[in-house]
């Protein structure tokens, strides 16, 4: 019997009859053995008949073993030879069994490969050929496989369990894709991530959490992590600026995050001073393309870190042009100005028409004048009006808008802030309706506004005729609406009657398919 | 009792196009050591050129090569021809006459080239194997076997008494109960009776396949004068050399060999094994080459005498050979494990 304690994606983390932790190097005659035609796992006897040739070819699933709680897989010397067949197997495996078993991977030599397999959803290995590596001198170190002429095969395995440690710690705490990416010392796991990325990408962005802690994005791969593409697709094709005549006003990104509170951010908007509303501040950074001001603080924008080199990669200039490219189609704006460093020339060639480009010099105020003259005489010969905007509000409807959908508005018409212990709410009536994190750049929802997503049917978790307390296990849930994300806001209800609020903690497959394990966190 | 998808896949490994071929000459002939009567002498081996096992008409052994050598042309004459070539140069007592199926197929060997035969080496030969499925010994089609002018032996390819592996990992088209009717008919008709085994089919582990091979032994005794062990060698269009090509087909060790003799010493049967292509790339080997053992493993078969070969096994490291046989053993697909591991990818600093 297994219990999940964490998800990241398709990978988990958890326990096997209490007793053993799970991402497992299953040693053998320790945990596994395999003797007269019996496969014993964990104590679980089973009588393996051959699979004889239907391992070999066909289809892939021909080759799949279920036994108890586990699905064995036992070609995977020969899958791994080519990404793309270990990426078939286990979404085989995952359309016909979901995480109602745990997928042990048979055949793994290469223990590079560990932290993607288990990013993949593989939970068990087993010692066999890691130690056989070892017995023949081949030692696993930190930085690649070192030729000895000792035996290495306990180092080996300790090498290996310490690795799977630290991945189990990273699914906890929402960081494998970070792990994953930075341990690239095999090319096939860049190959699995980058196909995994690419052609699965739906299929990885419905598993993939909305937020982790933090990105820290080490290389061109984190481009492409699924909820960097998320946000950045979002921009590109569902984001509306706020209304009213402006000024757009592209601005290079800072190291601070929220930008606003970097020196360089404070400078800008100092200089700009009350010609403030006439702009709409976007910044223009990597690896999220186009920052919105009322945004910035906001996941993802203001949760990740990029090596700065003052150099960009092609992949991210392409990125950034085809963004701007869609920004500047659905949203227009009196004039464009840019407002950027050099590094940022080549955005240019991706702006409308009557762009005022101006080069940011942060030796002198020189350019912060230039930009403050331009604005005011965009203003006079545009005949530009100042409209009294509610900017705190604008902000807080764009950030709903961003975190539940366009549906959510229309309930925003009247509503009002309300700061209280140091927490800024939408107030409708009198009541709290969202609460916004200004810690996570977030709302929260309660149960008044819960109605609302029950109205729109978004973000509802139907449970059971049941109060839930301070954990939803996934045998208490009916059903879940297909948006949610892991770490997503829910709404927990009984025939249509709302029963509570709370995060998802689990992708929604997993809500449906497992009985155990959290699955909804209930806030009280 | 075959597994039809398996039978299948080995018939369109097969070649379609038959190379052309001297149809008058054996596919080969040769001369070595063995001992059909008990003590080891110089044994001419001819393999003749036939049309091929009826076997073939509808798939072939998973390990089997031997249709590489048939030609469908062959006919009464060429027999005849081949016949004569093989006498004009006999100059053993004991013959092994092997063609690429059963000799005592009469569609394959014709009567008359039977009879042809067994007329030509009357008095010439005091020793004779020959080799057969089990499907063409029956009393009616064995009445012309010459046993009042020589010895007669009759080889039979068990490769296993575990019908499962017979059927998933072989693709024998035989049984196990199939060898024992044979092997009673052969007994009531004073025929020697010669067992072949297989050592380590595709799809075992080595420690699996040692444990066959020990099984087949106990399960052949009482019906054998004598029991061969055939380790795996790759022969060419095969299922066994598709995997092994791949890297899924792992070729047993000269140690696991040894054992088997070894430990069969006191069977009740002689137990032999005179690997094809020992030490060779194809062949039976250990993970570093031993021309000794293969040696010995020679010696002790064709002298029944085991000691030196126990000698060096005992005296000889095995921990390496021992461990990584029971770690590969883990592996539901036994794969060639140092060949994946080599093609694996993984970033090596030195």
């Amino acid at each position: 019997m297994f219990v999940d304690h964490s998800f990241f994606g398709f990978a988990r983390f958890g326990t096997i009859d209490d007793k053993v932790e799970y991402p497992a190097l299953l040693i053998r005659n320790k945990h596994i053995s395999y003797n007269d035609s019996v496969l014993n796992i964990l104590g679980e006897k089973h009588t393996l008949t051959l699979q004889f040739d239907m391992l070999l070819r066909g289809n892939p699933s021909n080759a799949l073993i279920p036994l108890g709680d586990y699905i064995i897989i036992p070609n995977g010397a020969q899958l791994l030879l080519r990404a793309k067949d270990i990426i078939n197997t286990i979404n085989a495996v995952r359309d016909k069994y979901g995480y109602s078993k745990l997928i042990y991977l048979q055949g793994v030599s290469d223990p590079y490969l560990l932290p993607i397999l288990v990013y993949m959803g593989v939970s068990l290995f087993d010692s066999s050929l890691f130690e056989l590596r070892g017995l023949k001198g081949e030692k696993f170190t930190p930085i690649g496989i070192v030729k000895t002429n000792a035996d290495a095969s306990k180092e080996n395995l300790n090498f290996c369990n310490d690795l799977l440690k630290s991945i189990s710690i990273s699914i906890e705490n929402g960081i494998l894709r970070d792990v994953v990416e930075r341990f690239q010392f095999s090319n096939k796991a860049s190959e699995i991530l980058r196909i995994l990325d690419s052609r699965f990408y739906s299929l990885s962005e419905t598993y993939f959490p909305r937020r982790t802690p933090r990105i820290s994005a080490s290389s061109l791969d984190s481009l492409n992590r699924p909820d960097l593409v998320r946000y950045r697709e979002y921009i590109s094709r569902s984001y509306r600026r706020p209304r009213g005549e402006r000024i757009a006003l592209l601005l290079p990104c800072s190291a601070r995050k929220p930008y606003s509170t970097s020196k360089s951010h404070k400078m800008i908007i100092n200089a700009l001073g009350r010609l403030r509303p006439y702009v709409h501040e976007v910044i223009v950074t990597s690896p999220v393309g186009l920052v919105p001001r009322e945004l910035e603080a906001t996941y993802p924008p203001g949760f990740y870190d990029i090596p700065v080199t003052g150099n960009w990669f092609e992949e991210e200039k392409e990125m950034i042009g085809s963004m701007l490219i869609s920004f500047f189609k659905n949203n227009s704006y009196t004039r464009t100005i840019s407002f950027v460093t050099e590094d940022l020339d080549f955005i240019k060639e991706f702006l409308p028409a009557g762009n005022v480009f101006i080069r940011w010099d942060k030796s002198s105020n020189d350019s912060l004048v230039e930009l403050v003259n331009s604005i005011k005489e965009i203003i006079n010969t545009e005949n530009l009006q100042l409209i009294r905007y509610n900017f705190a509000m604008e902000k807080y409807i764009q950030i709903a808008t961003y975190q539940f959908g366009e549906w959510i508005e229309p309930y925003l018409k009247d509503a009002k802030i309300k700061r209280i212990y140091n927490s800024d709410m939408l107030i409708l009536d009198g009541d709290p309706v969202l609460v916004y994190n200004e810690k996570l750049g977030k709302f929260t929802i309660n149960k008044r506004s819960a109605q609302w997503f029950l109205e729109n049917k978004k973000f509802c978790v139907e449970i059971d005729d049941f109060k839930p307390t301070a954990n939803v296990y996934p045998v208490g849930i009916l059903n879940a609406t297909e948006d949610i994300r892991q770490e997503d806001e829910v709404v927990l209800h009984y025939k249509d009657e709302i029963r509570g609020v709370g995060i998802a903690k689990m992708p929604i497959n997993a809500m449906k398919q497992l009985k155990k394990g959290t699955a909804v966190k209930v806030r009280n | 009792m075959i597994n039809r998808e398996f039978s299948g896949f080995i018939k369109n490994l097969m070649p379609r196009v038959q190379k052309k071929v001297d149809l008058d000459s054996p596919v080969s002939m040769w001369r070595e050591m063995d001992r059909l009567g008990g003590f080891p002498e110089k044994t001419t081996v001819v393999i003749f050129r036939t049309t091929g096992c009826s076997w073939y008409n509808f798939s072939s052994c998973s390990m089997c090569g031997y249709f590489n050598d048939i030609s469908p042309d062959v006919g009464i004459e060429n027999l005849y021809h081949q016949i004569d070539h093989v006498v004009s140069s006999l100059d053993t007592e004991a013959l092994k006459v092997f063609t690429s199926g059963s000799f005592l197929d009469p569609l394959e060997f014709p009567l008359s080239a039977r009879e042809y035969f067994f007329s030509s080496i009357k008095g010439k030969v005091e020793r004779l194997l020959v080799e057969s499925r089990t499907e063409y010994i029956r009393k009616s089609n064995l009445e012309d076997l010459p046993l009042d002018a020589m010895k007669v032996r009759v080889a039979i390819g068990l490769e296993s008494a575990s019908d499962s592996i017979i059927i998933n990992s072989i693709n024998k088209g035989s049984s196990f109960s199939k060898y024992v009717a044979a092997a009673e008919i052969l007994k009531d008709l004073g025929v020697e009776l010669r067992t072949y085994l297989l050592f380590k089919p595709p799809f075992l582990s080595e420690k699996q396949a040692i444990d066959d091979m020990l099984y087949s032994i106990k399960k052949a005794q009482p019906y054998s004068k004598d029991v061969s062990v055939n380790p795996m060698n790759i022969q060419s269009n095969t299922y066994v050399e598709y995997l092994w090509k791949r890297g899924l087909y792992k070729l047993p060790r000269l140690w696991s060999l040894a054992r088997i003799l070894i430990e069969s010493e006191n069977s009740g049967v002689d137990v032999v094994s005179y690997p094809t292509g020992g030490n060779k790339e194809r062949g039976v080997h250990n993970d570093n080459p031993d021309p000794q053992l293969l040696q010995l493993i020679y010696e002790s078969s064709l002298n029944q005498n085991f000691e030196d070969l126990k000698n060096y096994y005992a005296e000889s490291d095995r921990s390496l050979y021992e461990r990584t046989i029971e770690l590969e053993s883990l592996n539901l697909l036994q794969a060639d494990y140092d060949k994946m591991i080599r093609k694996d990818g993984s970033f090596i600093i030195n």
